[in-house]
Order: structure tokens, then sequence, then C-alpha cells
């Protein structure tokens, strides 16, 4: 017997926010990347999906006081397209997200909303310091980025809300992603590491993917390479091998991998060092290069 | 080259239906339409190992749209042990009877209106088991203290198993002996030996198209439309299975989306054929990607094995302990076994071999045949060993191997003879691709290049029938009836143009009749690189037959014996006498679109090997010689390898299409490219968690290596059609070990365990310091 | 409930669907269109790539609902009458071709990026046709067809 389903269409947010409010086990759909394998392989019969394709607010995103306000449906295509120099770090993740077909569809909303730890935006949102903007008929909050994921694949999204947007400072700086798979393509992260240096203000962000029951950000790393970075000489030869080294092992240090399927926590941990002394080297590079 | 030549043999001619294809307009199995059918659902055991106490149906009886549900005790009420099916043991039932023996096997059927209705019963059907120890791997199953089956039922199929009937408290359902000479004397006395513990993990093939089978009753006669590469062989089972003549079994096909051994032998037709039959409905049997992973996979096997070499360097023994891990159900299980075990030592003058090679039951899903037939598992060892064998001597790898290879007449370990199977011209061919001769930039910090070389041999399926009807139009085109199953290798295509090429007629003029076991002649099996050799003989002698008939017609009607006609693309010729095809047979029968039919047979023989010394003089029809070399980089900091240039080089005889056959050795290299860096199942407990395609990661277009070579390579084959042999297997062989061989030579760590993923070289690397 | 497609430059409608069925589902079973091919049902393989208005989608990832009102292009609307669009012309004349499963998803991908960038390097080819996996051909002359097609294209524009 199938059970039946409703397909809610709103055609703005002001609508989709009463809908969700009114039928809060709605699931979201938008590129339908999770959402429509879980119906494919029967994992789920949600009583309603909520199309939020049709959303004209959620599909746009302009720049307002030195953040980039994402709506949470613009398709990762278009970020690689059209953010490659405000938000690096996300176009940077974003081309490495599924395939051709899964960018041309899938948005950060959806990715946040799934709140997957392997998530390729997740990394580069942390290492900015962005925030999520949630909205129900109860009125908009945002949540900062490290307060979002409370658990693998839950979040602190509650049943009346929807993501709408990402407010994501502009880059202050050179932005970095990696992530280590076992093909070339379509590759679901083993590990990942987002890297975002601000240059004005000599901080340094990070975020890592794939390596903890959460999305995670390096705190020590962070400390660390602000405090002994040398700002005031930014040449190439000035970042030394023992601070990238150290950099990567406190990278490594923050995560809290397991082994699964994908790889063991210990190459884990080995490769996020890998990836933050590498990605800390390509930044530093830029920085000097400026 | 006339364009009418470019149809027959050595001409690269498009294959057929390549026009449909690309528009989307070739009907595979799971596009018909099937009009009122009931569609199929399964539910699956949890268990690996247990026996079944109860089945409760009722919920899902109840269910709207639910037509019925079937349990392995039903069928079994009916069918008795016909229930149970499988190439050499009957040992599998269509739904599980008694036990469970892996997770995910069939336990009950939903028949429903419509396939989410089916599903969605199946998770209303629940069951009571008691747990039995389970057999998780190959050394559980080795240490004998549970057994997956209480005994060995063999099945009618291989008359040579015969022996095992009845034999109990085992999971060893095969073993293949070989013994030539002294081989742990001679590995003893030996100057240098190497040893090697390798594990080749179960892989799946992945062949885009699912399995998929419709099967309905009609005048007490029971047929199915299926995705199988072997249909003469599938209708043997169902006549077996539902105790019906053969002649009241129709199997067909459509063209396959692929198979590489995944849609052999018993799939899901047993269970189509058994439901329709006794639910009298017709019905519609998918697999979804899920459930196509649990079907049939690669053999997973371990090798212990030895190289030996005396102080001059000539290789004196090899010795090889080889385990099959085989699944719940043996499948093909024991021939791979046979046939992996007898080349075990590779492709080398070796006075002594010693190999064993077992085959296991395991509580994990079955195991079959896969592209290469469980030869590239004992190719991973013995290519992997002579490389380390020519390190440790300090001899150059290529050049080691390149000396002890086997050449034309020399006799093989196991016995028989080698003919067209130039495995130095294979070697030298990709050498030289790869640029073996010339420096190499090794690199000198976090990237490091290397290359290496590997031989692969092995032998065809032998001993096989093909046949071949020929029905020629009177307008001179032909129909051609045979039933080798085009599943993207282009059979249709060869086969056509080996009987224009005989004609002298466009091949583009033939029309292949797609395998229908009404109409098509018995044909053993689409698989191991038999079809083009074998088919192709017998396609080769109908069309002569069909040829030798039109001379006789026309040396009737010129009134000159049958030798001086000569047969022409514009028709039979005898001096000035001429006459179109057309003319001649429209004379004939004095009609237009009658036709002339021939028939004609192909049938190898071999000479069974000895039981206790594995040793045939004619274990094979003819042998396949195939080498891989790669050029590869290791990022040292992330263990990932980048493949610069694979060259994969395979003695085809003679080519009869050359695109065609790069087309396969270019294809077997990315499946290799697969094994040796990512492709794996993975199983925890019995349950397999990555039988997605989002988990069991694929080579995609991006992995594929900057440069990929294929290279033919023609020794010609004295009974082969035109000199031919097949080549579907012979690209993948060597793959993996080359890649290993490389990354040996760049970073100067062996890695005996696939797949290369970065995570193993990673670690090798530290171990290593 | 009921959805209406442009298909093919038709309007088409389906009645009865299921609001959770995919547009895979919805192209095959119920409009008749089995050039999509169904494989993985999770956007990984690439064989149901089909245009949702110009952009290139896996099918299997389209609920069927977002579709409604929408242009869909299948691998059967790619070309008029019996004809052959260029890219699958390209396909046959490079023996790009061999059992066909992935074919359709890959001559959509394909067409999309010949057209959009006819002057696509390699590397840009392999990235675009990333989300197309193909079992046989060892991808070699899929990247020939690919080629092909585009200096064609690019022949048209210069």
């Amino acid at each position: 017997m199938v059970v039946s389903m409703d397909f809610l269409r709103p055609a703005s947010l002001a609508e989709a926010l009463e809908l969700k409010a009114a039928n809060p086990d709605a699931v979201p759909i938008a590129g339908g990347t999770d959402v429509m394998v879980e119906l494919n392989f029967d994992k789920r019969r949600p009583a309603a999906l909520l199309d939020l394709g049709r959303v004209p607010e959620l599909a746009t995103w302009r720049a307002e006081n030195g953040r980039v306000r994402l709506g949470a449906t613009v398709p990762y295509t278009r970020i690689v397209d059209e953010l490659g120099d405000v938000l690096p770090g996300l176009a940077m993740a974003a081309r490495t997200v599924g395939s051709p077909q899964i960018r041309n569809r899938a948005g950060v909303g959806g990715n946040l909303g799934s709140a997957s730890p392997a998530g390729d935006a997740h990394p580069p949102l942390l290492a900015t310091g962005a925030d999520v903007e949630v909205a129900s008929t109860r009125g908009t909050r945002t949540v900062p980025i490290g307060e979002f994921f409370l658990g693998p694949k839950r979040s602190a999204l509650a049943a009346d809300e929807l993501v709408t947007a990402v407010l994501v400072p502009v880059a202050a700086g050179p932005q970095q992603f990696a992530k280590v798979g076992t093909r070339n393509a379509m590759v679901i992260a083993v590990c990942s590491f987002g890297l975002a240096l601000d240059t004005t203000r000599r901080t340094v962000g990070t975020g890592i993917g794939s390596a903890g029951p959460v999305p995670l950000r390096a705190a020590a790393a962070e400390d660390f390479a602000a405090e002994v970075l040398p700002w005031d000489e930014p040449a190439a030869n000035t970042l030394t091998d023992d601070t990238a080294k150290e950099f990567g092992e406190l990278v490594a240090a923050a995560a809290r991998p397991i082994d699964d399927v994908r790889g063991s926590a210990a190459y884990r941990r080995h490769a996020l060092a890998v990836l933050a002394r590498r990605t800390l080297r390509w930044a530093w590079q830029d920085v000097s290069g400026r | 080259m006339r364009e009418i030549e470019q149809s027959w043999v050595g001409g690269s001619r498009p294959r057929f239906d390549t026009a449909g294809r690309v528009r989307g307009m070739i009907a595979h199995v799971g596009d018909q339409a099937v009009g009122a059918a009931a569609h199929v659902a399964v539910h699956r055991a949890t268990q690996p190992h247990a026996r079944i106490e109860a089945v409760h149906v009722d919920e899902a009886l109840a269910m709207p749209g639910v037509y019925g549900v079937v349990t392995g005790a039903d069928l079994y009420k009916q069918l008795g042990d016909r229930l149970l099916t499988g190439p050499a043991f009957a040992d599998q039932p269509a739904l599980a009877h008694e036990k469970v023996r892996y997770v995910g096997e069939p336990v009950a059927a939903v028949l429903a209106a419509d396939l989410a209705t089916a599903r969605a019963a199946t998770d209303a059907i629940w069951v009571d088991y008691e747990d039995l120890p389970p057999v998780y791997d190959l050394a559980d199953a080795l240490a004998g203290t549970a057994y997956v089956h209480d005994e060995l039922r063999p099945s009618s199929v291989f008359g040579d198993l015969k022996h095992l009937r009845g034999v109990r408290d085992t999971n060893v359902n095969y073993t293949y002996n070989l013994r030539t000479g002294d081989a742990e004397a001679a590995r003893d006395a030996g100057a240098h030996t190497v040893t090697g513990e390798f594990w080749a993990p179960p892989t799946h093939h992945v062949p885009i198209e699912l399995p998929c089978t419709i099967a309905w009753v009609d005048s007490g006669r029971l047929e199915m439309l299926t995705t199988t590469q072997t249909p003469s062989y599938v209708r043997q089972t169902i006549a077996d299975l539902l105790d019906l003549p053969l002649s009241r079994v129709r199997v067909t096909t459509r063209p396959l989306g692929g198979s590489f051994g995944a849609k052999m032998y018993d799939r899901l037709e047993p269970l189509a054929a058994a439901l329709a039959w006794t639910a009298g409905r017709r019905v519609r049997v998918t697999a979804t990607r899920e459930e196509a992973f649990l079907l049939t996979t690669r053999h997973g096997a371990a090798v212990s094995s030895s190289l030996t070499a005396d102080a001059e360097g000539n290789l004196v023994s090899s010795v090889a302990d080889v385990r099959y891990d085989t699944g719940a159900y043996a499948d093909v299980g024991p021939r791979i076994t046979a046939k992996s075990g007898m080349v075990a030592p590779g492709p080398y003058r070796i006075a002594n071999a010693r190999v064993l090679s077992r085959c296991v039951y395991t509580n994990k899903p079955s195991a079959g045949p896969f592209r290469g037939f469980g030869v590239p598992q004992v190719t991973w060892s013995h290519e992997s060993l002579i490389d380390e064998l020519a390190h440790e001597l300090g001899e150059d790898p290529y050049a080691f191997r390149r000396r002890h290879l086997l050449r034309e007449g020399d006799e093989a370990p196991m016995g028989t003879r080698m003919h067209s199977a130039d495995f130095v011209g294979c070697l030298d061919a990709v050498a030289n691709a790869i640029g073996w001769f010339d420096p190499l930039d090794r690199g000198t910090g976090r990237i490091r290049r290397g290359r290496g070389v590997a031989v692969g041999v092995k032998a065809v399926l032998t001993p096989t029938i093909a046949n071949a009807v020929l029905q020629l139009n009177q307008d001179n085109s032909a129909t051609l009836l045979i039933s080798t199953v085009d599943m993207g290798q282009g059979s249709d295509t060869i086969m056509a143009q080996i009987a224009a090429d005989v004609l002298r007629m466009d091949s583009r003029r033939i029309h292949v009749v797609r395998a229908d076991t009404d109409a098509t002649p018995y044909d053993t099996i689409t698989a191991g690189s038999r079809s083009t050799y074998h088919t192709g003989n017998a396609v080769r002698r109908v069309a002569e037959a069909m040829r030798d008939k039109l001379i006789g017609l026309a040396a009737e009607r010129f009134g000159v014996p049958a030798e001086e006609v000569s047969l022409t693309p514009d028709g039979p010729r005898a001096g000035s006498h001429e006459v179109t095809v057309a003319e001649l047979v429209h004379g004939h029968f004095g009609a237009r679109g009658a036709t002339l039919t021939t028939e004609a047979n192909y049938t190898s023989s071999w000479t069974p090997y000895d039981k206790e010394t594995g040793r045939s003089d004619k274990v094979t029809e003819h042998w396949f010689a195939g080498a891989v070399g790669a050029r590869i980089a290791v990022d040292t900091a992330t263990g990932r390898v980048r493949i610069e240039h694979l060259a994969v080089a395979g003695d085809v005889g003679r080519a009869i299409n050359p695109t065609l056959v790069e087309q396969q050795l270019s294809g077997a290299a990315i499946m290799g490219i697969g094994h040796a860096l990512f492709d794996q199942l993975v199983l925890d407990q019995g349950q397999l968690i990555n039988g997605t395609l989002l988990d069991y990661q694929l080579p995609s277009i991006r992995d594929l290596p900057d440069q990929l070579t294929p290279i033919v390579v023609e020794s010609p084959h004295d009974d082969g059609p035109f000199g031919a042999k097949g080549v579907g297997e012979t690209g993948i062989l060597g793959v993996a070990p080359a890649i290993a061989n490389a990354v040996r030579d760049a970073v100067g760590v062996r890695l005996t365990r696939l797949p290369l993923t970065p995570e193993s070289i990673t670690m090798a690397l530290e171990e290593n310091q | 409930m009921r959805v209406t497609i442009e298909v093919n430059g038709e309007r088409r409608t389906a009645d009865d669907v299921w609001p959770g069925e995919s547009l895979l589902y919805v192209l095959r079973e119920r409009l008749g269109l089995p050039g999509a091919k169904n494989a993985c049902e999770q956007g990984e393989c690439g064989s149901c790539t089909v245009y949702l208005d110009d952009t290139p989608v896996c099918a299997c990832l389209v609920a069927a609902g977002q579709a409604e009102g929408r242009s869909v292009r299948t691998v059967e609307g790619l070309a008029g009458g019996d004809g052959l669009d260029p890219v699958q012309e390209a396909f046959v004349a490079t023996g790009a071709v061999q059992c066909g499963f992935c074919t359709p998803g890959l001559i959509v991908a394909a067409h999309e990026l010949v057209h959009r960038d006819p002057g696509a390097t390699d590397a840009e080819i392999r990235e675009a046709l990333a989300g197309n996996l193909c079992r046989c051909t060892g991808y070699e002359k899929i990247l020939d067809a690919v080629r092909l097609a585009a200096a064609k294209k690019a022949g048209e524009r210069a």
C-alpha cells in the first residue's frame, strides 16, 4: 500500500513558512540530492514534501554590509560561476560537490538541513564564521555556524523552521578548500578541510569535514596560526616548515574521527594534517602574491 | 579499402544499432512495457546464518494491492529439491528454504499490483530465526567449526564433480591440485625465494543496466524475457526447476546494458519462473542497485605463494595456496578455482610448480563469474612475486620476465602447450609504449614516479558448443541465428563480419537474431571470451556451407564444375558466366523472398586434467595472452596514485574489428584501474555496508589515465576463424599488479592487498620509514 | 496528483502521480519515454540525465511535482524525426557507444557542454562528464566523440 503524501508548492517565502508551520512534518526539498534518494530507496515516507524550488527569495544572493547573503537554494553551479571572487573558499568547495548534474540543482540550504558531517559546504562556512539564517512564521533568527550542528544529521533547526540563507563574510584574504577521497570525481570526502585567512584582522579560520560527529573548527590551530604567522613579512618563504607542521598537527588533533568504510580514524587525522599544511602553504603564497 | 571490404574481417565498421542507442531508442528488458503483471519485491534475510523458524506474511497479504506472498517453504512444497539450482552445485534456492545463509538472501516474495506496493509489503513481513554460528570469512570457513551447507550437492551440469556428492563437514566445495616436479624441494634448494600473502577483495561488476526478468505462462509453456548472458543455460535450469521438457520453456533476451559476468547462470530467472508458474501470472522481477550488489560478486581471494630462482636467476619453483571465497552458494566457483589455480604460477617456464586451489563457502553473498574468471586474483600474486624477485636479484623487472616467459610451443607448468599466445610481443609492446627504456623523472619531493609491467595468461572456456543457422534471403540479405548475447562487446557485429567475409557480401545486409531459445540454436554460454572463437567458427562454417550451396547452384546454372565457380561481391562468376545472388536464388526457387538455409556446429574438446597432478595435455582450446604497463605518480603525503600512462596489450590472434578490440582493451583497463585503486565490497559481520553507487566508488572519466594506449597484438590461431580469438578478459588480467609494481618502483613499498587506497599506501610508507 | 510537463516540445500530462515519485519514473513509466535510464536512483551514475528547462539534471533526483509546468528535454528529443543531433553523430562516428546503456545520459551531458562551451579543454570535458559512469568503454572514445562534436560546433560558430 502506498501511503499518501502531500506535495506543497509555495510560491513565496511567506507561503512556505506558513505551510511549514502548518505541516511541521513536511520535508523541504530543493535539489533533491538527499530527499529523493531516501524516497527512491523507500527509506522515508514523509507526510508531505515542501518544494522550495519556486520560492524566489531563496534563489538569489546579494552583498550586504560586508557579507554575502546567499539564498538557501542558489545552486552550487551559480556559486562557482558567480561567487568565486567574494567567497573563494565556498566556491572551491562547491566545485567538488557531487557531479555537474547535482551542482546544477543542489545548494547550501540542503547541505545544512541534512547536517551531514560530510557536507562539502560546511568547512568553508565554519572557516569564514558564517551565520545561518533560519525563519519561521515566528520570525527570523541567525545561528552562528558553529552552533548550528548538534550531532550527526541533527541541527539547531526547529520543526517549523526553514534554512533561508547563509550570511558569509566577504573574503578578507586567501581561502582554500581541499578534500581527500578515493576517486577523482563525485568524491565523498574521507575528510575535508577549509581555511580562511583574514589579512586585515590577522585571523585564521578553519573547518573540518568528515572527521567528527559534526563539522568542526580547530580553534587551537586557528589561534596558533594567527599568533605565529609573520603577517608583517608576507613572503612565501616566511612560512616555516615547523609552523605548517604544527598547524597541521593541531588541526588533526581537533578532529574526532571514527573508522568507517571510507577510511580509518588514523588515516583521517593523517590526511587532515596534510591538507591543513598544504592549504596553509597555498594560502600564504597567495598572501605573499598580493 | 572498398566500403564493402570495410564491413568484412579486419574492417572497423561501426556496430549495429548504434544510431538507435544514441537516440535512446533501443529497448532493453527493463524498458519493455509489461501490461498487466504482478510486480515482485523480495523480503531479505537479516541474519547471516540462521534456521528459519517461521515467516509471518499475514500482514503483508492483507495490504490492498498485494496479490500474494510466496516463501521458500511454499515453493519447496511444489518443487521439492528441484528448487535448488546452480551450475556446479544444486545448492541455491530461489527463496531461502529452512536456512538463510547470507544477509540479504531472498526469504519471501511479494506479488503486487505495482512495485511500490510490493516493496511496502515486504516491510510488513517478519521472520523468526534461530541463529546458527556464522562463517564470516575464509579463516572461519577453513577452521571448520560451522558449516554453511550440511552436505555437498553437485549439480548434473559438470560430471566431474560427482564424487563430491554427499560429502559432509566441510566448507571446501572443490579443490584443485597442480603438481609438477617437486616444487617444495626446489624451493628449499633454491638460492632466492620471495613470498607473499596476497588478498584481492570481493568486488562487483556493476553493469549500468540493472537485472530484470519478466516471466509468464503461455499455453502451458513458461516463457521469459530476461537480462542474461546464458539463455541456453537458463532454459535448461528452468526446465529442470519446473520439470518441463525443453520445448516448453522459452528464454528470450534483449541487448544487455553491460554484464561482465553479472548476468549469468541463476540470477533472477529461477525466482521469476517459479513465481510465474506457481501463481499463473505474468511477473516482473527487477533488482534495485542495492539488490544487484547481492545477486553475485567477484570472489575475494587469498593467495599465499612463493617464487624461487636458482643462483643463475632461473625460475625453479612456484608454490601457491589459493582460497576463493565463494560465499553462501558455489555458483561456478569450483570452475573458477580450477581454471585460475592452473595458471597461478603465471606464464613462465618453471620446472616445478605446486598449487592448492580451494573454493570455500562462507555466509556472504554468493560469488560467481566476473571478467577474468578468477585469473586477475592469481595474476595479482604471481606478477607481484616475479616483480619482487627481479628486484631481489637486482634485475630489470621487464627483462627478467621476458627471459622466462613461455614461448610458442612451450609447455605451461600444467601441461598444455602454448600456441598463439604472444606474451613477449605483448610485454614488449606495453614496455615500449610507456617508455620503459627512456629515462624517467622520478621526482624528488612529495610526488614520486615509477613504472611497472605485468603479464597475464588465461585459458578459454573449454569444452564448449556453438551452433549457427544462416538464412540467405533471395534479395542477397541474410539472417543469422545464434544464441550469443550482445551485451556491449559487439558480438552481433563481428559475427556478421565473419559471415559477410565468407559470402563476399555487405555485413550490413546481415541481421543477427538475438537469442530466443525458440528460434536460435544452442550455444553453451556468452562468457569467458569464447564467442569470437567458438561461435565465430560456427558462423564461419555456416557461411562456408552457404557459399558452397550458392556455388553449387551457380555451377548447375552455368553448366560448369563447381571448382570453376567463385563467389564475388557481385555474385557467382565462372569465366564469362555471371549471375547475381538474387537472380540465382530467384531462379532456383522461382519465387521472390525465398530463403536458403544452412546450419553448422563448432565444438571444442579438451583432455580433463588429472585429479592428482592437475595436468592435461589439452586443458584449453587456446590461451589468452596480455600485458599491461603503467607509469604512475604517487603523492607521498596523501598516498594518492595518479596514473600518467597505462598501456594494455592483448594477443587476439587476428582482429575481426580492430576498433571493437581496442574498446575491449580500454574498457578492461578502466575496470582494472578500479580494482587496483578503489573497488571493493566491504562486509561487516556478513552485512554488505557499501552496496550503493554512492559508497561503492567506480572509476569516473576523471579517473581515466592521462594517457591510455590499447595495443592489438596479432599472432593468428591456426583454428580460429580467420585466426581470431576473443579479447573480453585479456586486458584486465594485469592492470592491478602493473600499477602496484609501479608503486613499488616509485616509493619502494610492496603492497599485497588490493585495493591500493591512499590510506594503504600512506600506512605502508609510514611503516617503511 | 496530476503533473503537466512540456516534454520534448509537447505538453504531456500524467495522472495519479504519487508525489514522492521521481521525474525519471514519470518519464519512463507514465509517459513512455525509456531513453533516460534507471540505474542507481541516487544521482551517482548519470544515466537518467535530462534537461530540466535548460539545465542537465539527474531525473531520479527531481520529484515529479518539481517538474510541474516546466520543460524537459530527453535524449529522444535532441534530434528531430529520424535524424541525429551532431553530438549523437559524433558518438556513432568515434565508436563511443558499446552497450549503450549509459549513452543517453552521456549524450545529454555532452550536448549541454558542446553548446555551452565548444572550446572546452580536455580537462573541462572530463569535468562536465564526471557525473556519468560508463563501464564498457573506458571513456577514451567518449572523449573523442565530445572533441569531435565540439570542434564541429566551434566551426559552425566561427
